[in-house]
């Protein structure tokens, strides 16, 4: 769920991503983190983009967006 | 580094191991993070996370798993043929095994030339190994006692083998079994180059385990062709 917060903001080359999850989730592992992305990759909520310019990227989906949008809503609601 | 990476499957290796490598290189993982990288490979293995792309089963594995039934009904006639003594000893002539030997290592090398098609045009040294088994083959089933045939099957269905690997049509470790297997025969063969021919077939029972260890390489390629490839034939 992290990856896709941090991903909410853009796209991230993966040591950003790992950086951003860090910060939102604690001291998370490099192994994690991988499992993370490729399981989302998997579900099509999370993509890469091999033909950025400034290297491979990470980014939402049109899905994931609509999930990590609604995710963001739930949270926003409970800190409410 | 790259030896926590090699936990991982070969697959998820090539999807993420360059930035995997990239990412260990500028965050260097600290003890917690190499257990859980071990963690991660662990998992990785158990539950594949890759959108894997769909095998599609090659129907020609049921073939070279026929010719493994058509060679044990080979062995089973070569091991009751009739016995003749001579000079050297006693034998059993197996020549009324000959056809269907001929006809297993036919569907075998079958087998070998679907696997063959696989192969990317720039492999050309497997390529060649593997006309090179796919002809000798059978040619050495009618004459099994012809080391210089038999090595030129067996040696160039290792060498395709470790070619097909390289270009991954098969795994390392379907290469590595498939050379297991074979490389017994190799010795066999080749010793006849420096111990008298008739040494070999007096060590009948050997010449079966030999044999036995080519119907291993028969299940090897009957069923990675019907594992099924991710691309059909072009």
């Amino acid at each position: 769920m992290w990856v896709m917060i941090a991903l909410r903001h853009g796209p991230r080359e993966v040591a950003r991503l790992f950086d951003e999850v860090r910060s939102l989730d604690g001291p998370i592992g490099h192994g994690t983190l991988f499992a993370a992305v490729a399981r989302l990759e998997r579900l099509s909520l999370v993509e890469r983009n091999d033909a950025g310019g400034d290297g491979r990227a990470y980014r939402l989906t049109q899905l994931g967006r609509t999930a990590a949008g609604s995710v963001a809503a739930i949270g926003a609601e409970g800190i409410e | 580094m790259s030896r926590l990476m090699a936990l991982y499957p070969r697959r998820w290796r090539d999807r993420y191991g360059e930035e995997f490598l990239a990412l260990m290189a500028d965050r260097p993982p600290a003890i917690r993070d190499r257990i859980d990288i071990v963690r991660g490979a662990v998992d990785a293995h158990l539950d594949p996370q890759l959108h894997g792309p769909e095998l599609v089963p090659d129907r020609a594995g049921f073939a070279t798993l026929a010719g493994f039934g058509v060679l044990l009904a080979a062995l089973t006639i070569a091991a009751n043929g009739p016995l003749h003594f001579d000079e050297y000893g006693s034998y059993r002539d197996g020549g009324a095994a000959a056809l269907p030997h001929a006809l297993a290592t036919c569907l075998l090398a079958f087998g070998i030339f679907r696997l063959l098609s696989r192969l990317p045009a720039d492999a050309l040294a497997a390529r060649a190994a593997g006309w090179i088994a796919i002809v000798a083959g059978p040619v050495w089933s009618v004459m099994p006692w012809m080391a210089p045939v038999a090595l030129p099957f067996f040696i160039g269905t290792i060498v395709f083998a470790i070619g097909a690997a390289r270009a991954r049509v098969i795994s390392r470790w379907l290469a590595a079994a498939i050379a297991g297997l074979l490389i017994l025969p190799v010795v066999a063969y080749a010793a006849t180059f420096v111990v008298p021919w008739y040494v070999m077939r007096q060590s009948g029972p050997n010449f079966g385990v030999i044999i036995a260890s080519l119907g291993g390489l028969y299940l090897l390629i009957g069923l990675r062709l019907l594992r099924g490839f991710a691309r059909p034939i072009s």
